[in-house]
């Protein structure tokens, strides 16, 4: 009874240590400090804009892709997943979201345009620095959804006139392209603006398209 | 059979076995744990893979992302050193009682989604030891819960700090 006693104080003590020295690491760590109190993983935006407010009709707009439907659900019950990946897991139940999507056919017919040399199109590359290093959609800029703060300014920026802010991941079942979607739109993006490209990194390297290695130039 | 058990009575009183399941613990725990502060996101969505906690309200999920891998820091550091050892095995117990299941429930989902073998049934569980082949991690994770009870269960301090600041044998061994 008493080792018990003792047993249990100690896991207390060190349940306790941990709880101090974890939250109290995260307080002063400059990089991977998670908030305690923010939902990472909600898909809607906090304050969503009404898109007849903010920006032209998607009619309006020259070459503006029609926008596919956005529930990822729905569109895997009712045609082929658009990745190897996500036909491999069949794991979508995550995948809803709020976004326009643009498919791979759309996203050449905007990578060709002679607008996105101009910077009228914008990529936003949402995967982890070591692989955007690895290899990205030429001129995308990487912005860790996680820890958006350094890189948002910049794209929020860059993004005040562009047509498009297109945003990737991994494609298959990668979700964080979403979460960067929902950043994007509550820094102040509008929603008609905003395009998620669910086929991500693994549809566009599959099909030999352009790629660019190295860090962010910005 | 009784020389047998003399045999292995001699052997376990020595003590030994105890200290190489502590420090083997102890660097397993200390591994993985320090794996997992490295990128904690990677490890929060690891966590929220499970879905054992709400997404909503957040915090459930970013505390377990935050405290976790501290503590098993924490017990790794008290098992090698042996301070309060006997409460990071019980802490250890806790933690495989509660994500080994929770590993199980996962691989078979996964098998039933992909229609494979369970025994072919691989992806990081945010154990900070990669991508793994599931039923081996499982197989794993029963051998460290078997040490962990065997260490929670002793009687021994000998080789351990407990023992250095308390040496009385019978308050040691309370």
């Amino acid at each position: 009874m008493q080792s018990l006693r003792r047993v249990l104080l100690d896991l207390g003590l060190l349940g306790v240590l941990s709880i101090t020295i974890g939250f109290g690491v995260n307080a002063v760590r400059e990089r991977g400090a998670i908030k305690p109190t923010k939902n990472y993983f909600e898909k809607s935006a906090q304050k969503p804009e009404p898109s007849n407010q903010e920006v032209p009709a998607a009619t309006s707009i020259p070459n503006r892709p029609t926008p596919v439907p956005n529930d990822r659900t729905a569109e895997a019950t009712t045609s082929a997943p658009r990745s190897p990946q996500a036909a491999k897991t069949g794991n979508v139940k995550h995948l809803q979201h709020g976004y326009q999507e643009i498919d791979f056919g759309d996203l050449i017919k905007v990578f060709q345009n002679p607008a996105t040399a101009q910077g009228l199109n914008l990529f936003v590359d949402a995967r982890r620095p070591d692989l955007y290093i690895e290899g990205h959609i030429p001129g995308a800029i990487q912005c860790d959804p996680y820890e958006p703060e350094n890189a948002l300014d910049g794209i929020v920026a860059r993004a005040n006139g562009v047509e498009r802010v297109i945003v990737y991941c991994g494609g298959g079942d990668c979700e964080d392209s979403i979460f960067m979607c929902r950043e994007l739109v509550e820094a102040g993006l509008p929603y008609d603006s905003v395009f998620l490209y669910a086929g991500g990194w693994t549809e566009w390297s599959a099909n030999e398209m352009p790629a660019q290695m190295g860090r962010d130039e910005q | 059979m009784i020389g047998h058990v003399s045999w292995f009575r001699r052997i376990v009183d020595t003590s030994i076995p105890l200290l190489l399941a502590r420090v083997f613990l102890a660097a397993i725990f200390l591994y993985m744990g320090s794996m997992k502060i490295g990128d904690p996101f990677v490890f929060l969505k690891q966590v929220r893979q499970f879905e054992m906690l709400p997404e909503s309200p957040p915090i459930y999920l970013n505390a377990t992302a935050i405290v976790l891998p501290w503590l098993e820091i924490i017990t790794g550091v008290a098992l090698l050193i042996g301070l309060r050892f006997r409460g990071a095995a019980a802490a250890i117990v806790l933690m495989l009682l509660v994500f080994t299941p929770a590993i199980l429930i996962r691989a078979l989902h996964i098998q039933a989604e992909k229609g494979i073998s369970f025994f072919d049934v691989a992806f990081d569980c945010g154990c900070g030891s990669g991508v793994v082949v599931i039923w081996t991690k499982l197989l794993g994770n029963v051998g460290l819960l078997i040490l962990a009870l065997g260490i929670l269960l002793s009687r021994s301090n000998r080789f351990s700090l407990t023992a250095w600041f308390n040496p009385h044998p019978s308050i040691a061994a309370a």
